[in-house]
C-alpha cells in the first residue's frame, strides 16, 4: 500500500519513462502528477463486495491468433518514414550504440 | 430516412437518382473547408487534388447504384487514423511528416463502399484530451462560440460535422473522445462495443479501451457509417465475429416495451443545472414514445474516473513507447547516443499532456507502485463492469448526460489536469466496460450551446440505442439548429 501522503517522484519516472525535462518541467509535473495522483489514490482505498464480483473479474478471455507467417509491410515503404534510412542495404540508420 | 437534405443519405441518393455528381458534392464540402476551417481548425490535411480525382472515379461509373452504400459520401477521417499517402500525425509533432503506408481497415471499408476522404480533422495529441486543446497543430473551436472547446479528443471531426464541412466523419473514443465532443458541437456520436469495429490503422493510446466510431448530424447516418466499418478483421484479433445487423432498417418505430433505467443518483453533484434539466426532459420524451423509465443505481460509478486514468495511462506508456525516433516520427538532430537520441526525441515531440499520461502510466506500472496502483485498477475495472451489466439485466439501456457541463471555455481546464479529466465522468464508465453508448443532442443551454443526452446498451446492442436515439430524435429534430459559425452550408 503505498504511503497516505506522498511527491510524484517525478527524476526516477522522467528517467524510465525516456523523456528529458528542464527544471521548470519537472516542477511543474511534479506538481501536477501529485495532484493526480492524490485523486487516483481513491481506487486504491476501495474495498469490493461478493464472490460473484470477483468472478466476473476473472472472466477475461486470452485473445490469440494463429502464430504464421504473413504478408508484411514491403521494407520500402517502411523505411520511407524513417528519419535516416539506407536504401542499400536496406536498413535504418542509428547513433553509435556502443561508445 | 431522416429527413435532413445535408444528411449522408441524403448526399447519396441526389448522387444514385442524378441530382447531383460526386465531383460537386466535393467542391462544396472543398469551399465549405477553404473558407470555415481557418477560424475552425478543425481540419489538418485535406488533398484538394486527390479529393477530385476520386470524385471524377465515381461520376464515372455506367451504374452509379454500384457505387456502393455510402456512394458519394464525403468523409472526415481523425487524425490519429491512417490514410494511406495522406499525413497522419495524431496532432502530435512527433508524427508531424508521417505519411502511412496503408490504410486502417475502417477507412479502406469506406472507400469500399463508395465515400471519399475529404481530409483529416485535428484533435488532442494521441488522443488525450477532452478539449481538443493539446494539438500540436492548434486548439479547434466550437462551431457554436469560437471561444470555446469542442470537447474532445475528437473535437475537429465533431466541429467539421456541426458546422457543416461534411456531413460525416470518424473518431476514435477511448474514454469519451467521440461522444463528448458530439454533446459539446451538437451531433451524434456513436462508441461501438469493443470489438465491434477493427483498430488496425488506428495510432494505439489504450488498447483495451479504443474504438473507432462515427460522428453524424442524424441517427440513421451514424448507423449506416457504423454498419459499413464494423465487423470481423483479420488484422485486429480483439474484433469479435458478431453478426453486424442493418441497424438503419430497424429505425422508425416506438419505444413500447423499452426499459431505460436512469441513474439519477450520479446528476445529485457536479452537473450544471441546464444539463440535468435538459436530460430530464429528454426522459419525459423518451416515456412519451413508450418506453418504460425506471432509477436504477450504478455500482462503484464514483471510481471511474480515477481508474480510467490509471488504466488508460498505464496502457498509454506502454503503447507510446514505439515512438523513439528510430523507425519513424521525429529524430532529433545531432544527439551522438542512442539514448540521448531516444530521450530527446521523445522530450521534442511530445506535448505536455502526452508527457504527463505517459508518466502518470509508468509510474502506475513501476516496481513498488504497480499492485497497489495498476492491479488494483484492474479489479475496480471489473467490478464497474460488473455494475454496468447488472443494471442492464434489469434494463435495456442506460441513460446518462454526455458530459456535466455545456462547451467550456477555451483555456480553463488546461492548467489543471483533474478539472479536466472530470469532464469524462459519464462517459469512462461504459468505455470500461466495453459497451456501445452514443451521444445524442437533447437541448440548447440558455447561453446557446448544446447539450448531449447518452444512452449505453449491452454488449453487440447497438440496436437498441440506436432505436431509442432515432426515436427521440424524429421529432425534436436538433440537426434543423445551425450554430452561428457555419456559412456556406447551402453548398450541396
Amino acid at each position: 500500500m503505498p504511503a497516505e501522503r506522498e511527491d510524484f517522484p517525478i527524476a526516477r519516472v522522467a528517467a524510465l519513462a525516456r523523456l528529458r525535462l528542464s527544471p521548470a518541467e519537472a516542477a511543474l509535473y511534479q506538481a501536477q502528477l501529485a495532484q493526480v495522483l492524490a485523486f487516483v489514490r481513491q481506487v486504491t482505498a476501495a474495498t469490493f463486495g461478493s464472490a460473484a464480483d470477483r468472478r466476473a473479474a476473472d472472466r477475461e478471455p486470452g485473445i490469440e491468433r494463429p502464430d504464421a507467417v504473413r504478408p508484411s509491410l514491403p521494407a520500402d515503404a517502411a523505411l520511407a518514414n524513417a528519419p535516416d534510412a539506407s536504401r542499400t542495404p536496406r536498413l535504418v540508420r542509428v547513433p553509435k550504440v556502443i561508445g | 430516412m431522416d429527413g435532413n437534405p445535408e444528411s449522408a443519405g441524403a448526399l447519396r441518393a441526389a448522387f444514385i437518382n442524378g441530382a447531383t455528381t460526386a465531383t460537386a458534392i466535393c467542391e462544396a464540402v472543398l469551399a465549405r473547408i477553404a473558407a470555415q476551417n481557418h477560424g475552425l481548425g478543425a481540419m489538418l490535411a485535406v488533398d484538394d487534388a486527390a479529393v477530385l480525382r476520386r470524385a471524377a472515379t465515381l461520376d464515372g461509373l455506367a451504374d452509379r447504384r454500384l457505387a456502393g452504400p455510402l456512394a458519394a459520401v464525403p468523409v472526415a477521417v481523425k487524425d490519429n487514423i491512417c490514410t494511406a499517402g495522406l499525413t497522419t500525425t495524431a496532432g502530435s509533432r512527433a508524427l508531424a511528416n508521417f505519411v502511412p503506408p496503408y490504410n486502417a481497415t475502417a477507412v479502406e471499408r469506406l472507400e469500399r463502399a463508395g465515400a471519399i476522404i475529404v481530409g483529416k480533422t485535428n484533435c488532442d495529441e494521441f488522443a488525450m484530451g477532452s478539449s481538443s486543446e493539446h494539438s500540436a497543430f492548434g486548439p479547434v473551436r466550437n462551431p457554436w462560440d469560437y471561444d470555446r472547446t469542442p470537447g474532445g479528443s475528437s473535437g475537429g471531426s465533431a466541429a467539421a460535422v456541426a458546422a457543416g464541412l461534411v456531413p460525416v466523419a470518424l473518431g476514435s473514443d477511448t474514454g469519451g473522445s467521440v461522444r463528448q465532443p458530439a454533446a459539446l458541437c451538437g451531433c451524434v456520436g456513436v462508441r461501438p462495443t469493443y470489438g465491434r469495429v477493427s483498430r488496425h490503422g488506428l495510432l494505439a493510446f489504450a488498447s483495451s479501451l479504443d474504438q473507432i466510431g462515427p460522428l453524424t448530424m442524424t441517427v440513421c447516418d451514424a448507423a449506416a457509417l457504423l454498419r459499413t466499418i464494423a465487423g470481423p478483421d483479420a488484422s485486429d484479433a480483439t474484433t469479435s465475429a458478431a453478426a453486424v445487423p442493418d441497424w438503419e432498417a430497424e429505425l422508425g418505430g416506438d419505444l413500447r416495451g423499452c426499459r431505460i433505467g436512469f441513474p439519477s443518483h450520479l446528476l445529485e453533484r457536479g452537473v450544471d443545472a441546464e444539463v440535468a434539466r435538459a436530460v430530464e426532459l429528454a426522459m419525459e420524451v423518451l416515456a412519451s414514445r413508450g418506453a418504460e423509465i425506471r432509477d436504477i443505481r450504478l455500482a462503484h460509478a464514483d471510481l471511474a474516473v480515477p481508474v480510467y486514468y490509471l488504466v488508460a495511462t498505464a496502457e498509454a506508456s506502454s503503447n507510446l513507447a514505439r515512438y523513439d525516433g528510430v523507425r519513424y516520427g521525429h529524430r532529433a538532430p545531432g544527439a551522438d547516443a542512442l539514448r540521448e537520441m531516444y530521450d530527446r526525441s521523445r522530450s521534442e515531440g511530445f506535448g505536455a499532456e502526452v508527457k504527463r499520461r505517459i508518466m502518470l502510466g509508468t509510474f502506475v506500472l513501476s516496481a513498488g507502485y504497480y499492485d497497489a496502483y495498476y492491479v488494483k485498477a484492474q479489479e475496480a475495472r471489473a467490478h464497474i463492469g460488473a455494475g454496468y451489466m447488472s443494471a442492464l439485466a434489469e434494463v435495456d439501456c442506460i441513460a446518462l448526460p454526455t458530459s456535466p457541463t455545456a462547451a467550456f471555455p477555451l483555456g480553463e481546464r488546461l492548467q489543471d489536469p483533474v478539472a479536466m479529466y472530470l469532464s469524462d465522468v459519464f462517459t469512462v464508465g461504459a468505455s470500461l466496460a466495453g459497451l456501445p453508448a452514443l451521444s445524442i443532442p437533447c437541448g440548447m443551454t440558455g447561453g446557446g450551446l448544446p447539450i448531449g443526452l447518452q444512452l449505453i446498451g449491452r454488449p453487440f446492442d447497438e440496436a437498441t440505442i440506436f432505436r431509442a436515439a432515432e426515436a427521440y430524435e424524429r421529432d425534436a429534430g436538433h440537426w434543423r439548429l445551425k450554430p452561428s459559425g457555419a456559412r456556406h452550408r447551402s453548398g450541396a
